[in-house]
């Protein structure tokens, strides 16, 4: 049988660029340059190499803001075939509950085998994603595994814990969020990039998913962001102490103030 | 991790009282010679445009070092003639914009003595007849008229800054001019009411901070730019220095010191390239401020605002002198007040467009910031958005490829950039690599975070080819390729000019890579040996024809690690085309390493035992040898295949446009291919 797989991906602001916060509705300023979610990297790396092993179709699902949507090259060059992108202004604001209610509509079109997701977004950081939707698909949950086998229909995992590497099995359909960063995501060769360039990315509206606004975005958020400020400005690092012959004494001096005896 | 914030400055970025005037941030502009001024000796849009860009940007105070006394202090005519009224209302009207963004003014008056940018030098006067050592040009003793005209200007120079609208007065008593050679021992062997003792050698500054006093009243203040430092085998010490300052300070004609340091004789200690680490000076500023109860600006190579702010917390200043720094990037202030530090285009010390062009008596330049002494042409304020964006595909990551994906991307443009290796920074990467010159790899980081922050796409690991180039529907396709060592070895050629050079050949004129034995297997590039593959022994040659760092950086990398090292040259000397300071530095170290250095001498051919070189001058031939490694190093080659593939598959076609830029186009420094990038940006 031919596999469907899907990764689902966000694209967040640029770690390049500051952050900045709107004070009002406490939301993210998501109007700068985009990048793809770098912890989505591995989940596209991981998706990859498995349709590379046992074949069939990869397409990546995302809600995404409009202008933003050419941060998704990235994932087709690395070889997903095609991306689905859930663009709609209400779905501003979506928290778990919500955004999980879009990208399982988004799913439940493709009927895929496997649905691969990251460990964690960039910019929002909540690490439950892939649960959300399983729930919500009624699906098997993989989570926090390092890699991915699929054979005759059924999908394992190796879960790595301090002390153990658990092993986990289900069938198909089923989600796979991984643990972190799991291998090396790949270069895309150049003729990747251009291959890239002619694959579709197909748009849908939430009517195109049969979804009332209003269960979406901050209407239909059960969460409310209370404040978002940047992190405290990190320490001032140590000196810098030039030796001139008492840099011994200093650093004794350091270690012993600082109650290492 | 978050770039630092307006908390990480609390010192830098507070306000200041020097006397009467307050300044919003411990910021000075340190005076320099900007040889923007006509031989009018006016000031121009040009200069006012350069010291506007800087209040705009934030400084807290501007000192201006144009300001001469007397028509036989002028160092070159591109000064100010501060004694006459002229320029007065012209001056006052950058006076005004510079207060209008809110940053204070002040007039470095100064009389040039026994220096001159001028060759040969109009009249030098000095308190002796001798020359400065670096110099063959003699002086003239001054007699007392002359003594009393200069107090005299002074005095009328400082009154009409004043009149201006200026905030102050700063005397240079420092790395050249008359004051300090009156003051100091080496230079002043009068006998008279003006020389012989340490009382008498400080008379005349002091006459001449009185008679300024007396002009502009008490209410302005006066600073002393103070050489603190000769570094001269003959010059007088910090110890000198410091008496000195304290002479001053007690004179109560001094409302704060400037520091400063060195001589004609030492210039790459008064302008200390990236050789002089950073902070170098610290330690005079530290001992004047142990002597010392006035307001003291720090000065050298502070270009880290962490380091500035260390230096305030610790005590060391008041206010922090930057002069490089804000050429490269006039908003640096800005750019801390408002928590984008990340953002700050560093000096690299590497006097390259600055301290290179003045000298010369040729406009400022610095070879990061194109705007730079033309700020009305190229600041990135004036970056205004294309009418139509487009989409721009960068090929090299290179200098050339990042600014014009910078500027590109600044136009609203769409830009993909492309790299063909792991990382960006091409050639850039590998000239970190010599010795004291890391610095200028923040030239291709700041690009780098530069085009992160826009929205450029930057595929790396990526090699173009023509066909897919074309496949990804661009609008134009910029050729940054680069260039590489000229060597018969991968030697690029035109499809249209197979054998480069035979025409030359077979007129019988030299042709520069027309070396016998070129293909010999001790022959290498510097980008090999930068690359660090394994050289075939420790026996090394370098032909310097090309006089940058390419070769003399290569020699002292490789003498460095052990090698035993000559540098053979057709010119005078080895790093013949380095910046002065860089170039006395280096020769200085390249001695001390043991690097050989033989000039006016042109390697005739190479074979496996070492070369056959030939005197230029005498046309005498001998043999170098036994060597196992031979550098040539003349101009490089430019990659330009991919460029002229593009243009045969567009057979005519004007759609995409195909730019070729950079060393793609011409293998030159740096300064050449920002500047070449920026404009063809700005076209887009």
């Amino acid at each position: 049988m031919a596999y469907k797989l899907c990764v689902c991906i966000k694209v967040v602001p640029r770690s390049a660029v500051a952050k900045r916060f709107d004070g009002t509705t406490h939301r993210l300023d998501r109007s700068g340059a985009t990048e793809l979610n770098p912890h989505d990297l591995y989940a596209v790396e991981e998706a990859v190499q498995l349709r590379e092993r046992i074949g069939g179709e990869l397409i990546a699902v995302t809600m995404a803001p409009d202008d933003g949507l050419e941060s998704l090259r990235g994932a087709l060059a690395m070889g997903v075939d095609r991306a689905v992108a859930v663009a709609d202004p209400a779905i501003a604001g979506s928290d778990l509950l919500a955004t999980s209610r879009v990208l399982a509509a988004a799913l439940v079109r493709e009927r895929p085998d496997v649905i691969v997701f990251g460990s964690l977004s960039a910019d929002g950081g909540g690490a439950q994603l892939s649960a959300a939707v399983g729930e919500r698909m009624g699906l098997p949950v993989l989570s926090g595994v390092r890699s991915i086998e699929v054979t005759d229909g059924r999908v394992r995992g190796i879960r790595q814990t301090t002390d153990s590497e658990v092993v986990v099995e289900t069938v198909t359909p089923c989600i796979v969020g991984l643990g972190g960063s799991t291998n090396v995501p790949r270069y895309p060769a150049f003729r990747d990039i251009v291959a890239a360039k002619k694959k579709a990315i197909d748009c849908l509206s939430l009517a195109d998913l049969g979804i009332d606004p209003a269960t979406v975005g901050e209407s239909g958020s059960r969460t409310e962001v209370l404040t978002i400020t940047s992190p405290p400005t990190r320490n001032r690092g140590g000196d810098v102490v030039t030796d001139e012959g008492q840099g011994a004494a200093w650093l004794f001096e350091y270690l012993t103030s600082r109650g290492f005896a | 991790m978050s770039p630092l914030g307006t908390d990480d400055f609390p010192r830098l970025l507070s306000p200041f009282q020097l006397g009467a005037v307050t300044l919003r941030n411990r910021l000075v502009f340190q005076p320099h010679f900007t040889a923007l001024m006509a031989d009018d000796s006016m000031p121009n849009d040009a200069l006012r445009a350069y010291f506007v860009e800087r209040a705009r940007g934030g400084t807290g105070l501007i000192v201006d070092g144009h300001m001469t006394v007397m028509v036989e202090g002028m160092m070159a005519p591109h000064y100010i003639k501060a004694w006459e009224e002229d320029f007065i209302p012209l001056y006052r009207g950058i006076v005004d914009e510079v207060h209008a963004h809110g940053a204070k003014i002040f007039g470095q008056v100064t009389h040039a003595g026994h220096t001159s940018l001028t060759e040969p030098p109009p009249i030098l006067w000095a308190p002796t007849q001798m020359t400065e050592p670096s110099s063959q040009h003699t002086t003239r003793p001054m007699d007392l008229v002359d003594i009393q005209r200069t107090v005299t200007g002074f005095g009328v120079a400082a009154r009409n800054i004043i009149a201006t609208g200026a905030d102050g007065i700063e005397v240079k008593i420092a790395h050249d001019g008359l004051l300090r050679s009156f003051a100091s021992p080496f230079f002043n062997r009068r006998t008279d009411a003006y020389g012989g003792t340490f009382e008498k050698r400080m008379r005349l500054p002091l006459e001449v901070l009185a008679s300024i006093r007396e002009a502009i009243g008490p209410a302005v203040p006066i600073g002393i730019r103070l050489c603190l430092h000769e570094y001269t085998k003959f010059g007088y010490e910090l110890d000198y220095g410091l008496r000195m300052a304290e002479a001053f300070e007690s004179s109560g004609l001094v409302d704060y010191f400037n520091c400063d340091a060195g001589t004609f004789s030492s210039f790459w200690m008064e302008i200390p390239p990236a050789a002089v680490e950073q902070g170098f000076y610290r330690p005079l500023n530290q001992a004047l401020k142990k002597v010392s109860s006035l307001p003291i600006v720090a000065f050298g190579r502070i270009k880290q605002p962490d380091l500035a702010e260390r230096m305030l917390e610790l005590g060391e200043a008041d206010l922090i002198g930057m002069a490089r720094p804000l050429i490269a990037d006039p908003e640096l202030p800005l750019k801390l007040m408002e928590g984008r530090s990340d953002e700050i285009r560093a000096c690299i010390g590497c006097n390259d467009g600055c301290i290179h062009q003045v000298v010369q008596v040729k406009g400022i330049r610095c070879i990061q910031n194109p705007g730079a002494g033309r700020e009305r042409l190229y600041v990135e304020r004036l970056v205004r958005k294309a009418a139509t964006p487009r989409h721009v595909v960068v090929v090299g990551g290179g200098p050339a490829g990042l600014k014009a994906a910078e500027i590109a991307a600044r136009r609203g443009h769409q830009v993909t950039l492309l790299e063909r290796d792991g990382v960006l920074g091409g050639q850039v990467r590998l000239a970190a690599k010599q010795p004291f010159h890391e610095e200028v790899a923040e030239v291709t980081a700041y690009l780098e975070s530069a085009v992160a922050r826009l929205g450029v796409d930057v595929w790396l690991n990526a090699e173009a080819d023509g066909d897919g180039l074309l496949e990804l529907e661009p609008d134009v396709i910029v050729v940054a390729t680069g260039s590489q060592p000229d060597q018969p070895i991968g030697r690029h050629r035109l499809p249209s000019d197979p054998d480069a050079g035979s025409i030359a050949r077979s007129l019988g004129l030299k042709v520069a890579n027309d070396l016998p034995g070129l293909d010999s297997p001790s022959v290498h590039s510097t980008d090999e040996v930068l690359s660090d593959v394994a050289l075939p022994g420790t026996r090394v040659l370098v032909i310097d024809a090309h006089g940058h760092w390419e070769a003399s950086g290569t020699a002292e990398y490789l003498a460095d690690r052990g090698c035993a090292v000559e540098i053979v040259t057709a010119r005078s000397e080895p790093g013949f085309g380095l910046e002065a300071t860089n170039r006395a530095m280096f020769l200085q170290r390249a001695r001390k390493k043991g690097i050989r250095m033989t000039p006016h001498t042109e390697v005739r051919a190479i074979d496996d035992q070492g070369v056959r070189v030939q005197d230029i001058l005498n046309g005498d031939e001998r043999r170098i040898e036994p060597l196992d490694v031979v550098i040539p190093v003349w101009p490089r080659v430019s990659r330009d295949d991919l460029f002229f593939d593009l243009v045969a598959r567009l057979d005519g076609a004007t759609h995409p446009e195909v730019i070729r830029l950079g060393d793609a186009s011409a293998p030159r420094l740096i300064e050449s291919v920002l500047l070449e990038a920026h404009q063809i940006a700005m076209e887009l």
